[in-house]
């Protein structure tokens, strides 16, 4: 390293006389920088970055600049370097304008050094796209136009450089992406369709390299109308690559992986192409290689890439699933678990996950091939990314379903999660949330109380109020499950929590504008209503819940309607013991105006909505039937002048005089309701009253005196 | 696909970072209310609650529910569209819809915060598990139980199915189905099933598990809702015939008629009160290597009929050398709580 000191001194020289030595110079540190990661490492360390980056002058040698771009784009492989004194000072506006191939500063019989140089940048800015932020500044100071330029400048290696480059900057940067989609090329056509164009190439390189851009593109959502080019073009691209043995090989599956990973009919598609017995045979390939010659490594990446383009292929749909294990590389991917290799684990790790999403390979394959211990093993794992597809998978693991559950149960995995909630970094919190979820689901009352004595509810009361929205997604959801099927189950989660505590959070929950929290929510009161008269009225005495039900009962989404009638139907559910309690609710969700509304629900559009509908009113009507109700009879007492069909049950023109009496001899002459308080909840329910005298009155009639089932 | 936020599309200018603003629009959900007169028993119950419910801290520290009603509100300062008992209950009208709103925007940066800490992961790992919501219709979902009887000439056979995922957009569910008394060496049995549900990915033709167009005709027409396809599957697209059959009737049913007579290719069971499918067994539960059992057998397959609305189930085995129209009746086992878990 000794003569890096000089090679720099020689490249800091400020005198322009001297430039093929500086050339000469740039070009043996370039050597170096050709080797391993360590030496790319010890030349920046010693600080050559700076000098380099001032040897692109535009004004100097192109020659020079070129030599020193070169050596840039070396050090710039490694993903170590700092790219830190790339976005300092000026050194990003004259990189940039070296993209200028075509530039006024034009010198006869430099063409090829210009367009070279060029194509180094372009591949220098690919190399430093790592954060919107860089992102940002790179197309800030003018890079696309000249990128476009590059692009249809026709030169093959100069396209390849600038699609390298535009694939850079649009990758997971949605906004950028849409911006560079609706730019123009030269002759006014959009970049989409050139690109696409270039798929077909004759040179691999060049159709992977638009292949990657157009599926970064694809993946941002900018180019929705070339959809079926997408399918039709890029997706067998990519698969055809599987095969072919060049270098294109090795990156086809990961871009394959990114474009289909969340399409579930690119999915199907790239099934139907076959790709799965391709990946299969270039894993099981690559294995008896390693085998065979010792050679361990050097195939590592396309292991990876391949595990993973398995996983994405599997994500969504049963008949890919069952076409990877019948492709009989489950047994490889299990070995791969344990690779030296931290990407091929995690990679293995996702193809078990996609897997475990299928009952049938739960119950069956995956067993059979003893995913159990070695995923348990990967608990352990130091690495960030193992560990989060290790958890994940796990959450399918634990499902009743998996006849693994039990035993990894017996492996002490519950401790396992808790602490990996305390101290795990958010994507593995999440997961660990989650898989407590799945492991509750429809689980005995002793695996819950077990389970929740490790976890502990001061620890689930945290996470209901998480930062992440989607760990308090998964720990309503957990509550959800814990309070479900028997009152005892509902009990523990009331002195667990606390129930001021429990409907705090619900309350809080049911204003939030989050399809998923809704749901879990309300289902959380549905479980609750089907418990003890107790559970039930402590849902009864609040306000706010009942009012957020009642908005939530026209909301949008048919599942939360149907969610919001099953706490109504669960509240009015006809209980012959506790007929008075029920009659209580039923009169107090009437006055909120419940039974209006789903009157008004009788015609959603939605069947399963207007199913769930038809039992509620059975409730209100049954109560009706034993009780009577009051504005109804009074309706029909005056000859139901002016009402309009069926729009409502209260009649326009009433008196009160009327209603009271109406209702009190209907009811006593039913002779059904005793003659104590809860003749004047019938009576200020049901009618008509509208001023203070009520107002002062009900509240000893509604709720407060049946304190009956009190504990 | 995925969607991802649009930005409007200029070709000249850099976009700009997504602003914060995160100004609440509420809407207001409430049904209109045609009439005034019983305004007040609404508030006067809303009031009734929170003061029964006042022995809890929360309630008492003046949730945001509870004030309001107490206030004497007149008839003149509520707006004449507007009747009271709407504003009780809804929270865009309320009297306390300024604090509502803060509650809102507030809800609304966490919102936005999230749907930004969500990109940023969706960076740092592309990778990420993408989910897939469990579906459910009416009582086929993750968790329903079927009770019932299979009937094979005199014998009858208790049956429980148990429904272990359903994947509605797949035209997918599998579950259990336990039945008791078939043989002695396995007094209660259970498989593992997977049901094609008809409809845009499977058809009512069957071509396969031994079954030709004969076998799923007379198992088909078994059930009555299906009636009215029976023509069209199974005597190709007879749209003449058709034609001629309804001419007598009013054109508006003919014309749904005859799309429904005429399109099998067309029918979805999201649209209908019974969902057609087909059940086959796969292996036993627990142990799914066990293979040959004696006595039983679970080679062949089951058409299939739910009727949404009773809840019901009815079936037919099929197999080439078992005993035809073995009957299968299944009712739903009525469950009023719900837990839920995803695959990951």
């Amino acid at each position: 390293m000794l003569y890096c000191r000089r090679l720099q001194d020689i490249i800091s020289a400020r005198d322009d006389k001297d430039s093929q030595l500086k050339t000469q110079a740039v070009i043996v540190l370039g050597s170096f920088a050709f080797g391993n990661e360590s030496n790319i490492l010890a030349l920046t360390n010693s600080g050559v970055l700076e000098p380099l980056l001032n040897c692109l002058n535009p004004t100097g040698d192109p020659k020079l600049i070129e030599a020193a771009a070169r050596t840039l784009n070396a050090i710039y492989a490694s993903p170590r370097v700092s790219r830190l004194e790339l976005f300092m000072g000026n050194h990003l506006n004259v990189l940039v304008q070296l993209l200028d191939a075509y530039s006024s500063s034009y010198r006869m019989g430099q063409e090829a050094v210009l367009l070279h140089t060029a194509e180094l940048v372009a591949s220098i800015l690919a190399r430093c796209c790592e954060t919107i932020d860089q992102q940002m500044q790179i197309a800030g100071s003018g890079a696309v136009p000249l990128l476009m330029r590059l692009l249809a400048s026709g030169a093959c290696k100069s396209q390849e450089a600038a699609l390298g480059a535009l694939a850079a900057l649009v990758k997971d940067n949605p906004d950028l992406a849409q911006h560079i989609a609706q730019m123009r090329l030269e002759r006014g056509e959009r970049p989409a369709p050139y690109i696409l164009r270039l798929v077909r190439d004759k040179s691999p390189n060049m159709r992977l390299a638009a292949a990657t851009c157009l599926t970064y593109m694809n993946r941002a959502g900018v180019i929705p109308e070339h959809n079926s080019d997408i399918m039709l073009t890029v997706l067998p691209t990519l698969v055809k690559m599987l095969q072919l043995n060049c270098s294109v090989q090795e990156a086809a599956p990961k871009v394959l992986a990114y474009l289909i990973w969340e399409s579930e009919s690119m999915q199907k598609a790239v099934c139907d192409m076959d790709a799965i017995p391709k990946l299969a045979s270039i894993i099981s390939q690559v294995d008896e290689e390693d085998n065979v010659y010792g050679i361990v490594g050097q195939k590592d990446k396309l292991k990876e890439n391949s595990l993973l383009a398995l996983a994405a292929i599997s994500q969504m749909k049963e008949d890919c699933r069952r076409q990877v294990i019948e492709a009989k590389v489950l047994p490889h991917i299990v070995m791969a678990m344990s690779h030296p290799s931290v990407g091929i684990r995690a990679a293995a790790c996702q193809c078990t996950r996609s897997l475990s999403r299928s009952v049938k390979n739960l119950r069956t394959s995956l067993v059979d091939a003893g995913i159990e211990a070695p995923l348990f093993q990967l608990l352990s794992d130091s690495d960030p990314g193992v560990l989060s597809s290790a958890t994940a998978t796990l959450c399918n693991i634990v499902l009743d379903v998996s006849p693994m559950k039990k035993s990894i149960m017996d492996r002490g995995i519950v401790l396992k999660f808790v602490q990996m909630i305390g101290f795990g970094d958010n994507v593995v919190r999440l997961n660990a949330v989650w898989a407590i979820k799945n492991l509750v689901f429809e689980a005995d009352s002793d695996v819950k109380e077990a389970v929740m004595r490790q976890f502990g509810y001061h620890n689930l009361a945290q996470l209901l109020n998480d930062g992440e929205l989607a760990i308090q997604e998964q720990a309503l959801n957990l509550v959800r499950n814990l309070a479900c099927k028997r009152e005892q189950d509902i009990d523990q989660v009331f002195s667990g929590l606390g129930n001021g505590q429990l409907f705090s959070i619900i309350e809080d929950k049911l204003t939030w504008d989050d399809l998923r929290l809704l749901e879990h929510a309300l289902y959380v009161l549905v479980n609750i209503a089907t418990g003890s008269e107790y559970h039930k009225q402590s849902i009864m005495k609040r306000p706010g819940i009942l009012r957020s039900v009642l908005g939530l009962m026209s909301h949008e989404s048919a599942a939360i309607r149907v969610a919001t009638i099953w706490v109504i139907i669960n509240l009015t559910w006809p209980d012959d013991r506790l007929a008075q309690g029920v009659h209580d609710r039923v009169v107090v969700l009437r006055s909120l105006g419940v039974e209006d509304r789903l009157q008004a629900l009788n015609s959603d559009h939605d069947l399963d909505v207007r199913d769930r509908v038809k039992t509620a009113l059975h409730h209100f009507h049954l109560d009706q039937q034993q009780y009577g109700h009051a504005a109804m009879t009074a309706a029909e007492q005056a000859g139901s002048a002016g009402t309009t069909g069926g729009a409502s049950r209260y009649s326009q023109g009433t008196t009160t005089t009327t209603t009271i009496t109406t209702n009190r001899s209907a009811a006593m002459g039913l002779g059904q309701v005793p003659v104590s308080g809860a003749t004047a909840v019938v009576g200020a329910g049901g009618d008509a009253f509208g001023t203070t005298a009520v107002t002062d009155a009900t509240p000893s009639g509604v709720v407060g005196t049946p304190s009956h089932e009190r504990r | 696909m995925p969607v991802f936020k649009q930005v409007s599309p200029s070709t000249d200018s850099l976009p700009t970072t997504p602003s914060s603003d995160a100004s609440p629009q509420l809407l207001c959900t409430c049904p209109p209310y045609p009439f005034d007169e019983h305004a007040g028993d609404a508030l006067s119950t809303v009031s009734a609650a929170s003061a029964a419910g006042s022995d809890n801290n929360h309630l008492a520290s003046g949730g945001l529910a509870v004030a309001a009603p107490l206030e004497q509100p007149s008839q003149q300062q509520a707006p004449l569209s507007l009747p009271r008992r709407h504003v009780a209950t809804c929270a865009v009208h309320s009297s306390h819809a300024m604090a509502l709103l803060k509650q809102k925007a507030k809800q609304q940066q966490q919102l936005q915060l999230e749907r930004q800490r969500e990109q940023e992961e969706r960076r740092r790992n592309p990778f990420a598990p993408v989910r897939v919501a469990p579906s459910r219709t009416f009582d086929l979902y993750a968790g329903s139980q079927f009770r019932g009887k299979q009937r094979s000439g005199s014998h009858s056979y208790d049956v429980m199915v148990d429904i272990k995922h359903v994947d509605l957009n797949n035209s997918f569910l599998c579950g259990y189905l336990h039945i008791n008394g078939l043989t002695d060496e396995y007094p209660e049995l259970t498989t593992y099933f997977e049901a094609e549900i008809i409809g845009p990915k499977h058809s009512f033709l069957t071509h396969k598990w031994d079954a030709d167009e004969l076998t799923d005709e007379e198992h088909w027409t078994l059930f009555e809702p299906f009636k009215c396809f029976a023509r069209s599957v199974f005597n190709g697209l007879d749209g003449q015939d058709s034609d001629e059959d309804m001419s007598d009737s009013n054109p508006s049913l003919r014309s749904s008629r005859h799309q429904y007579h005429c399109d099998p290719l067309k029918y979805h069971h999201q649209n209908e009160n019974v969902v057609f499918m087909r059940w086959k067994e796969h292996f036993l539960v627990p142990d799914h290597r066990v293979q040959g059992i004696s006595g039983a057998s679970f080679a062949g397959f089951y058409y299939i009929c739910y009727n949404k609305i009773t809840g019901e189930i009815s079936g037919y085995y099929y197999h080439q050398s078992s005993e035809k129209f073995q009957q299968l009746l299944l009712k739903h086992v009525d469950e009023r709580s719900f837990a839920a878990f995803e695959f990951r």
